[in-house]
């Protein structure tokens, strides 16, 4: 989050609108925008931050940056921003985030997301309930009211944002948009208004970048993306950035369900069909097929894992993922990345170059 | 010198290198092997014929209790996984690169199921999503809700529904019909042994007590390897048994007890006889452990949770939650505050554990919160290379300090 989006959700706050902080990445956001809140998801906050210092009182240094980074923006960040923070179930270390968080004495909704096998169970209608109840705590914290109408409208403009992603993700691979101008742009999505990300991936997907040759294709996986000096070192290196299987990306907007009035089955949809992600425990083995076929597709030379250190879904993977790279004849490089890592990027700058002379071997 | 072994002791080698033998001889016989997370409920196999499980997780804890654990850490790193990963996933998938060759109980019998569940702690899916991968085993997820506040009905419902499932799958997968009259029995026999083990750790509330939480440690591996067995009660019974006569004796392991400290994290395997020594001669007693007194509980305090001979689906549903990782900071904090006071405890020892963030994350906040001195020390429950004697003394010479003053 910059200055620019802290402005923008001030704003929103100045209009009325009950800002909800969420985490970890996949909240129902179309949900909360149709009952005219203004959710922001609690992810990329680095730019927001000058120290852990607040962080450091409450949880420990082998915590990985993205939830180190959360508990500092929340508890030293602006004051009075969130209304209300949700959370649903994810890792070992988000799941206690909130507890820490509950000093600031706001409301916090919370959901259950399934994470069972849904050849082995069933959980749609204990996901039903969860949404049920959650749209319940939502109307009494903040007194709006659901509205069907307006729940299809927000799916309609949150599609809408998904295929724009999509639209620009296609430039970027094609060499048209610099990947870094990408993330840039979609990532501050996460702080504004739909309408207004549309506009902005819209202007996005007619900008055009020169100079980004497409000879060396390699695509990006992790939780994150990397710092934007290391994605221009990647592209300066030669390598053009052909597909991604980074969570806050592609794993985000891949999929959109069909329109329904009804969040249990929209929401039942989504997260049976969304991009499989480390994150989503049952998705394991349509994740390990999903990412080998889109790095085939994109036809990449070379994988660049973005590590999250301490992230262990992430980092679990990783071998086994190596090994089903290497059988598809794709180089791969693991760059780990951890907090203050920003200070100093020059030896993966280095890393970065020989791996793009190692593909001008291939 | 150690101590010598009581007949707890001997009987506990006795039942564990039996239990071993048993699983890989009727594992090699054909009996279907599962692998299972610890708080998995495993009684419901006893309500198939011919089933097995194995502990990973136990085995990864006595692999580094008997001083092995690094150095299968490091088979684990070899082939790419990080040093960072909990260390009972790293012995345990580097024990599986070369069968088990190092381990004292010769590994684990290859699996025909994995059973693991998110609400302990959710990377045990992943580090059971790699065995699934190597031998393409197949992997049955338990998703249990974790618990801001005491269970509730709808979660109790989607937990008895998943157990039901899971009972179906295994059906399917091993040809074997489940008998619920089985299943009854070892939650039974569960019950009776967990009673006992509740008597025994109870009699550390006399001062000076005759039991330390390295006591505990050590006997608890029966309650993960031998649950729904009558073994399990016959074991705790003995334990208690000699519980009381030491107190009989007066025979306490730490017999000048001026402190009375809790411990609150998994155990230091690879410390247990050095940190257990160490304090005694600094008249220090870990009375008491949250590690060891949320079995067979239920959230916010480390009553038992009683079986009511009834319905053993409601009743394994419910202790589905028990341990400390699937409860949130507020019913943590509520069981050690009342254990706190009944076993008269003057510090609570805080081991953050690298390997471990659920149990970990949070006990900042919970040391703020802690009603007696209270400090912080590094472990990891099964690297060694993660720890350091030294500095973890100082501190706790210092909470001592503080106790006393």
């Amino acid at each position: 989050m910059n200055q620019k989006s802290l402005e923008i959700v001030s704003a929103q706050k100045k209009q009325g609108k009950g800002i909800i902080g969420c985490f970890p990445l996949y909240p129902p956001v179309e949900l909360f925008a149709s009952m005219n809140l203004h959710p922001i998801v609690l992810w990329h906050l680095r730019a927001s931050i000058h120290s852990l210092i607040e962080s450091d009182q409450h949880i420990q240094d082998y915590a990985c940056s993205i939830a180190r980074e959360l508990v500092q923006f929340v508890l030293s960040g602006p004051e009075d921003l969130l209304d209300a923070i949700y959370s649903y179930n994810a890792c070992d270390t988000l799941r206690n985030i909130p507890e820490i968080l509950h000093i600031l004495n706001i409301p916090m909704l919370r959901m259950h997301v399934p994470q069972i096998n849904q050849t082995q169970c069933q959980s749609n209608q204990y996901l039903a309930r969860e949404l049920a109840n959650l749209i319940k705590a939502t109307e009494d914290a903040f007194s709006v009211q659901f509205s069907p109408e307006k729940f299809i409208q927000s799916i309609d403009d949150y599609t809408k944002m998904r295929d724009l992603c999509q639209l620009a993700e296609k430039r970027v691979a094609q060499g048209l948009l610099s990947f870094d101008s990408f993330c840039r742009v979609v990532l501050s999505g996460y702080f504004f208004p739909i309408k207004e990300q549309i506009t902005n991936l819209q202007a996005l997907t007619g900008q055009s970048d020169n100079n980004i040759s497409t000879n060396k294709k390699v695509f990006l996986s992790g939780i994150m993306p990397p710092p934007s000096p290391i994605i221009r070192a990647i592209e300066k290196a030669g390598m053009c950035v052909v597909g991604n299987d980074i969570a806050s990306l592609h794993r985000n907007y891949a999929y959109s369900p069909k329109p329904t009035e009804n969040p249990g089955e929209y929401y039942t949809d989504l997260f049976q069909n969304r991009f499989p992600c480390t994150t989503l425990l049952y998705k394991s083995d349509e994740r390990v097929n999903t990412f080998c076929h889109i790095v085939a597709q994109s036809e990449a030379k070379g994988v660049i894992f973005v590590g999250e250190k301490f992230c262990e879904y992430e980092y679990f993977e990783f071998p086994y993922m190596e090994k089903r790279l290497k059988d598809m004849d794709v180089r791969t490089l693991l760059l780990e990345f951890a907090v203050n890592d920003a200070h100093h990027l020059d030896a993966y700058i280095t890393r970065i170059q020989a791996f793009s002379e190692m593909l001008n071997n291939k | 010198m150690s101590k010598p072994k009581s007949q707890a002791d001997k009987h506990l080698s006795k039942i564990m290198i039996q239990g071993y033998m048993d699983l890989h001889q009727k594992a090699s016989n054909g009996a279907f092997c599962v692998w299972i997370a610890i708080n998995v409920p495993s009684e419901i196999f006893a309500g198939f014929d011919n089933m097995v499980y194995a502990v990973p997780e136990s085995h990864a804890a006595m692999c580094a209790g008997k001083g092995i654990g690094a150095d299968m850490c490091e088979k684990a790193e070899n082939i790419g996984y990080s040093m960072d990963l909990c260390s009972y996933a790293r012995i345990d998938i580097g024990n599986s690169t070369d069968n088990g060759k190092d381990s004292p109980t010769f590994g684990l019998p290859k699996p025909d199921l994995l059973i693991s569940n998110n609400n302990n702690c959710a990377l045990l899916a992943k580090w059971f999503d790699v065995h699934h991968r190597q031998w393409d085993v197949p992997h049955f997820i338990m998703d249990i809700p974790f618990c801001y506040t005491p269970q509730q009905a709808k979660d109790h419902a989607y937990i008895v529904s998943q157990i039901k499932d899971l009972i179906g799958y295994m059906e399917k997968l091993s040809g074997q019909k489940f008998d619920i009259n089985g299943f009854k029995d070892a939650v039974q026999n569960s019950w009776n042994g967990i009673v006992q083990w509740k008597r025994f750790l109870n009699t550390a509330k006399n001062k000076p007590s005759p039991i330390t939480a390295f006591d505990s440690f050590v006997h608890m591996a029966p309650f993960l390897t031998l649950r729904g067995t009558q073994a399990l009660k016959t074991h705790f019974k003995l334990l208690a048994d000699e519980a009381d006569r030491k107190l009989e004796n007066q025979q306490y392991p730490v017999p000048n007890e001026k402190y009375r400290l809790f411990w609150d994290n998994i155990a230091p395997w690879h410390q247990l006889r050095k940190m257990s020594r160490r304090l005694a001669e600094l008249d220090a007693n870990i009375v008491g452990a949250s590690y060891t007194s949320c079995m067979g509980t239920v959230e916010g305090s480390f009553d038992l949770h009683v079986w009511d001979n009834d319905d053993p689906f409601d009743y394994i549903a419910r202790t589905m939650n028990a341990y400390m990782c699937p409860h949130g900071m507020t019913l943590r904090h509520a069981s050690m505050k009342k254990a706190i006071d009944e076993f008269s405890v003057d510090g609570v020892i805080f081991a953050s554990n690298r390997s471990c963030k659920p149990y970990s994350i949070t006990q900042l906040d919970q040391k703020k919160r802690c009603s007696v001195p209270a400090v912080m020390i590094e472990v990891d429950h099964a690297d060694v290379r993660k720890y350091s004697e030294e500095s973890t003394f100082i501190r706790l010479e210092t909470l001592l300090e503080r106790i006393k003053s």
